[in-house]
């Protein structure tokens, strides 16, 4: 998982100057315009590495809770299947809602 | 009646598009918005991007030039034909955007094709809206269909608007076109 500054440092390795499209026509960016835009990507970037990470290993982030919604989806089904689930051994769909929920913890 | 044959008065009506000719960090079209129209779309056709993978489209309201910021609610809905994967959500906030795709659009020669329709009204002093419908490709290979409604609840009256990635340049191919609609 790489820093902002990792990604800052790889972000101007890869694009030496950066390009803009303004009603059709083609502007290089300026100093400072191409500074903001490789902060702001390196930022985003760092964010996405660190819910990725969470998303695959489990732990604690301020989007907890979107991130249980996908996991409910993807490792129970969606709420048809959850019923049947239920319907059938709510016992065991406790546990499995539980572990979604421990893994996927709020800060 | 039939309207089988009859002129639809013009609407609706290709205003400006932008084939994606080079990588480029973001497409902007200003003043293309006006009190012409009262609705607008803009498509976006086989839209990729430049990083591997975890990216978003963002959509940033524009006025005279220059960007619009505040606060941006959306809800969205995200599903998969081809996986288990989806999710529904509702208000969340950005600041000074506001996405138009989920976190996981990447790069791949196989896949990262963003096809979208947004409906845009009004360009008034109230709140502006985005209704758009996507099908796009992630970096997983996962199919999406998503419906992203996104909101700015700001007194400027808009008159264009910037598209660009998360992360990383849109990648050269696809293009951006704006129609207007007359009510």
């Amino acid at each position: 998982m790489a820093t902002k500054a990792e990604h800052v440092t790889a972000m101007k390795s890869a694009n030496a100057t950066l390009n803009k499209n303004v009603n059709g026509v083609q502007i290089q960016l300026t100093t400072d315009e191409y500074n903001a835009q490789i902060d702001e990507w390196a930022t985003n970037a760092e964010a996405q590495d660190v819910r990725d990470a969470i998303v695959s290993g489990g732990g604690s982030h301020a989007d907890y809770k979107n991130i249980r919604k996908e996991a409910y989806l993807k490792e129970l089904g969606d709420w048809g299947d959850q019923l049947d689930m239920i319907y059938a051994d709510i016992d065991a769909w406790k546990v499995k809602v539980k572990a979604i929920k421990d893994k996927y913890t709020k800060p | 009646m039939s309207y089988i044959g009859k002129s639809n008065a013009g609407n609706p009506i290709l205003l400006a598009k932008d084939p994606i000719g080079s990588a480029v960090s973001s497409i902007t079209f200003d003043e293309v918005f006006d009190d012409n129209y009262t609705e607008y779309l803009v498509t976006l056709f086989n839209m990729t991007v430049s990083s591997s993978s975890g990216v978003q489209i963002y959509w940033k309201w524009r006025n005279s030039g220059s960007d619009i910021t505040g606060t941006h609610y959306r809800a969205y809905m995200v599903l998969s034909p081809n996986s288990a994967n989806g999710q529904i959500v509702s208000n969340p906030t950005t600041s000074n955007y506001v996405p138009i795709t989920d976190y996981s659009m990447g790069t791949d020669s196989t896949r990262e094709a963003l096809n979208s329709l947004i409906t845009i009204y009004p360009r008034s002093t109230g709140p502006k809206f985005t209704v758009n419908d996507s099908m796009f490709v992630a970096d997983s290979s996962n199919v999406y269909s998503s419906e992203f409604i996104g909101m700015l609840d700001d007194a400027t009256q808009v008159d264009g608007f910037s598209i660009y990635a998360s992360s990383g340049n849109i990648a050269t191919g696809g293009e951006v076109c704006v129609y207007g609609i007359k009510k």
